[in-house]
């Protein structure tokens, strides 16, 4: 170990004196270009949305000089503002539900050993990589066939919920793996209940999962789509659904204001919990 | 007679189908300092946590305080443990760590602070309240958990290795602080450990322990000197272990020959005649002497094959017959040692000399 490292900083301080092929000098530049094209298909459209949703033209793809009219008309349009709201309560309530419920089931399978656990622990991490076409179109069907709910928010809440709980479930189980549960003995040893253990000890030392957890699953119920499309009913309109059904209108600067927004709040969010889910416990 | 702090009765533990503790029955006195002894991995662990209440055994019975402990959770049992790896809470500060007990007692804060001074002046942390566990030494961690532990006044404490992770010195220094504590305190202590030495010097009473089972209960010096099997023997000190051939019995005393060397030495009966046996002899109780004593019954003659000087004393090899070489041990005390070649005479005190229960490992 020790070896390896010191030959790699020698190998890096001392010039290495070799003939230099045409392909070792080409290579540094077309990498260099490589990785700039990627951050242009990447960014660029993103950066041209920006830019444009503070463009005074109302032809989104035609420059006006700077205005941040759009922001204003965002604003003030009730409909995006009832959008808004859908979206803001689908995601708490989604977040809610998924964190406990995500929690619960992290708790209880670094906690107890049962048979089937490990196929149990696979199936939960399943909806990650399940289509969200195939989400969609199952919640709808077992939501109003079988449970005969109306479309609507809770119907949207519910189909979150189920989605998130896996994300959840997952970075609080992360969290736990480093997590020590002889502490939660010691506490019992020392006196503490069940509840009381949990509160004093497990929860202040996985509180950065929990929340890491929450906020990850705040982001997704934001912009999901896919699922929301098939579960939503009248009057619950959310903001991404808000957007497509006005694209389809056409794209105004309006748009590029909210989705310029939108990104903000995900950036925001997902940087948080990632933040979160490093922090170490002090 | 008072009743016992602690009883177990046919305690067993499994997981899944292996045994790990096998039918363990144990009395612990009121305010002993009682040891489990023996090798890692032997059940030793698992033993405290079914006290503790960690774990429930598959079957048998635990008495704390006379009364029926089985299926109370951990928070209902007068019985505190001090963990190996002493699980302190990484988020709380020594005091909070040592109040928390107390806290679940619901004590308030000026019920509290007297009985946080004080126990934390019995460990000698005094000073370092506010520190947080990973900004103290090992030896320091160890005697938060101790006090941790001690704070609440349980009738038990339970001490899981609690030495093992600090230095030789510490751990010797410690060893006489503890002991020196539970007197004063007069707490049952149930403790375990690996290190025969340090069950020897603390204890008033010892438990082996071998693969789930206890093996032997008694006071050090009967574990040392009348150990009731080859494992109890060979764990704790230098054992030589003799194999031969009971020719009479005579109670207490059991007569062996040992490749037509007879030998006397103290052993339980019934033994059958011919049956064979081991005699183990601790070395520092053979004597060695150039001339013939005129007054020894159980004396050899040997020749010394090789001899190690380790300061205090000396470490012999002597071979008695072709088949049977002895350890022996001898404290310098003249010059007069002997070298390697010397024929030599050497015996020892018939009651020295134990034969051993056969093993019942299966
Ligand atoms: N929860 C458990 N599940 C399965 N096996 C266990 C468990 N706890 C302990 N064991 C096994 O029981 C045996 C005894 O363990 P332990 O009581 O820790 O021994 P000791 O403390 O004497 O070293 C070991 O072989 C260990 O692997
Ligand atoms: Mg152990």
């Amino acid at each position: 170990m020790n070896e390896r490292s010191l030959s790699t900083t020698t190998r890096a301080t001392v010039p290495i004196h070799r003939r230099a092929t045409l392909w070792d000098r080409l290579l540094e530049p077309v990498l260099g270009v490589n990785a700039c094209f990627i951050y242009v298909f990447l960014y660029m459209p993103i950066v041209v949305l920006i830019a444009f949703s503070f463009s005074a033209s109302p032809f989104s793809a035609v420059w006006g000089g700077f205005s941040i009219d759009w922001y204003i008309q965002l604003f003030q349009d009730s409909e995006i503002a009832r959008a808004l709201r859908n979206t803001l309560i689908v995601a708490s309530f989604s977040m809610l539900f998924a964190t406990i419920i995500g929690t619960m089931t992290a708790l209880a399978l670094s906690k107890f050993q049962f048979r089937g656990r490990n196929a149990f622990e696979t199936t939960l991490n399943l909806p990650i990589v399940i289509p969200d076409i195939v989400q969609g179109i199952s919640l709808l069907m077992f939501l109003v066939l079988v449970v005969h709910l109306a479309l609507g928010l809770p119907t949207i809440i519910i189909a979150h919920t189920v989605f998130n709980i896996s994300y959840v479930a997952v970075i609080v189980r992360a969290r736990l793996h480093g997590f020590d549960r002889r502490l939660e003995e010691a506490a019992m040893d020392l006196g503490a209940t069940e509840w009381q253990t949990f509160w004093k000890i497990t929860f202040p030392l996985i509180w950065p999962g929990i929340l890491s957890g929450a906020l990850l699953a705040f982001t997704l119920s934001l912009d999901e789509f896919v699922v929301t499309f098939f579960v939503t009913g009248p009057g619950a309109t959310t903001l991404p659904i808000q957007v497509y059904s006005m694209v389809k209108r056409g794209v105004t600067p309006e748009i590029n204001a909210l989705a310029t927004l939108m990104l903000v709040a995900s950036i925001l969010l997902v940087t948080l919990s990632i933040l979160l889910q490093r922090r170490r416990s002090s | 007679m008072d009743e016992s702090s602690v009883e177990l009765k046919n305690l067993s533990k499994q997981f899944g189908a292996h045994p790990v503790v096998r039918d363990v029955s144990l009395q612990i006195k009121r305010g002993e300092f009682f040891s489990l002894l023996g090798p890692s991995g032997c059940g030793k662990t698992t033993t405290l946590r079914l006290l503790a209440g960690f774990d429930n055994p598959s079957s048998g019975e635990i008495f704390i305080n006379g009364s029926l402990a089985n299926g109370a959770p951990p928070y209902a049992r007068d019985v505190n443990l001090v963990f190996q790896s002493y699980a302190l809470f990484p988020h709380m500060n020594v005091y909070q760590n040592v109040a928390f007990g107390l806290e679940m007692k619901k004590l308030s804060r000026s019920q509290i602070q007297p009985m946080l001074e004080e126990v934390l002046s019995l460990v000698r942390l005094t000073g370092l309240e506010s520190r947080f566990p990973k900004q103290l030494s090992g030896g320091q961690q160890q005697r938060v958990a101790l006090a941790r532990a001690l704070v609440t006044h349980p009738s038990v404490l339970l001490l899981d290795e609690p030495l093992g992770a600090l230095d030789l010195k510490l751990r010797k220094e410690m060893q006489l602080e503890l002991k020196k504590l539970q007197r004063k305190l007069n707490i049952t202590f149930i403790y375990v450990t690996h290190d025969q030495e340090e069950a020897l010097t603390m204890s008033d009473r010892i438990a082996v322990m071998d693969h789930g089972r206890v093996v032997q209960v008694g006071r050090p010096e009967e574990i040392y000197e009348q150990p009731a099997t080859r494992f109890v023997a060979d764990f704790i000190g230098e054992t030589n272990f003799i194999e031969g051939k009971i020719v009479s019995c005579d109670p207490p005393w059991v007569k062996v020959d040992v490749q037509g060397i007879q030998m006397s030495a103290l052993g339980i009966p019934p033994y059958e005649k011919s049956r064979e046996v081991v005699i183990a002899i601790r070395p520092e109780k053979i004597w060695l002497q150039k001339e013939h004593s005129s007054s020894s019954e159980n004396q050899f003659t040997g020749l010394i094959e090789e001899l190690v000087y380790l300061g205090t004393d000396t470490r012999y090899l002597v071979r008695l017959s072709d088949e049977l070489i002895l350890t022996v041990r001898q404290q310098n005390l003249d010059h007069s040692a002997f070298r390697k070649g010397d024929r030599v005479y050497l015996g020892w005190p018939a009651p020295c000399a134990q034969v051993l229960h056969p093993e019942t490992e299966a």
